[in-house]
């Protein structure tokens, strides 16, 4: 499966236009009671574990996208676009969403 | 009385002076880590257009994200709660968010670097709060080669 975010994937054309995918994850944002996040809390800088947690749950949403567009028998996703919101105290939703297309090199689309 | 003092003046002043401290030398580091992973860009083009002028179309692409959550120290976080009072610009937070904007948009060139890409088009940002003091910067965009 092929992403990106622009309108069109280099080197392809658009054949067909499958339609809208879609993928989410709705996540707790809080490691629980960790004190190396207090600690961290008190010295700034990046917090690692959080970066990791954050970064599992969009590929996890990301998957979903994929997984669906590949339902729909699309070979690439264009326009992928990515937003996080907090829903309920405490916990964000993690979303990706684009266009699922299939594609083939001009060449052949050509014909 | 003592015990008072101690926890409601002495060791405020303590976590904000050490955190303040230690804060700032991290945000020092990290600067000049930024400085010099930027260094070492040369050549490699990032912008937000949907494609590089002047270059030939390319022939792969490909997504790229780059993800980083960082957080305040004590130290900033007393003077935003200062500033709450009056209100203004948080230059402190500006210059945090901006760092972590510098380091998610490096994270994303590594990642099409490790691609063999030339450059990355159509990039992104997109800044969440996480907690009270910590927030979510990424960057994305389409990792191009030829």
């Amino acid at each position: 499966m092929i992403l990106v975010n622009t309108e069109t994937v280099p080197g392809q054309e658009i054949v067909t236009l499958v339609g809208l995918v879609q993928g989410n994850t709705i996540r707790a944002k809080h490691l629980g009671r960790d004190i190396g996040a207090s600690l961290k809390n008190l010295v700034g800088g990046e917090l690692r574990a959080y970066t990791e947690l954050m970064s599992e749950a969009r590929q996890e949403a990301m998957q979903r996208m994929i997984d669906q567009a590949a339902a729909l028998g699309a070979n690439a996703i264009v326009n992928v676009r990515f937003t996080t919101s907090q829903v309920a105290n405490g916990a964000a939703e993690l979303y990706s969403y684009g266009t699922a297309v299939v594609v083939a090199p001009v060449a052949a689309a050509a014909e | 009385m003592g015990i008072d003092l101690f926890f409601g003046l002495v060791l405020p002043v303590l976590l904000l002076v050490v955190g303040g401290a230690v804060g700032r030398l991290k945000d020092h580091r990290h600067e000049a880590s930024l400085r010099r992973r930027e260094a070492e860009l040369a050549g490699f083009v990032v912008t937000a257009m949907p494609r590089i002028p002047g270059r030939p179309e390319p022939v792969r692409a490909s997504l790229v994200l780059g993800e980083v959550v960082i957080a305040s120290d004590y130290g900033k976080q007393s003077v935003a709660r200062l500033r709450n009072l009056v209100g203004g610009e948080l230059r402190s937070y500006r210059r945090l968010v901006d760092r972590g904007r510098r380091e998610a948009l490096l994270r994303a060139v590594d990642q099409a670097r490790s691609r063999r890409a030339s450059g990355i088009v159509n990039a992104r940002f997109e800044t969440s709060m996480i907690t009270a003091n910590a927030a979510e910067v990424i960057c994305y965009g389409t990792a191009i080669g030829d």
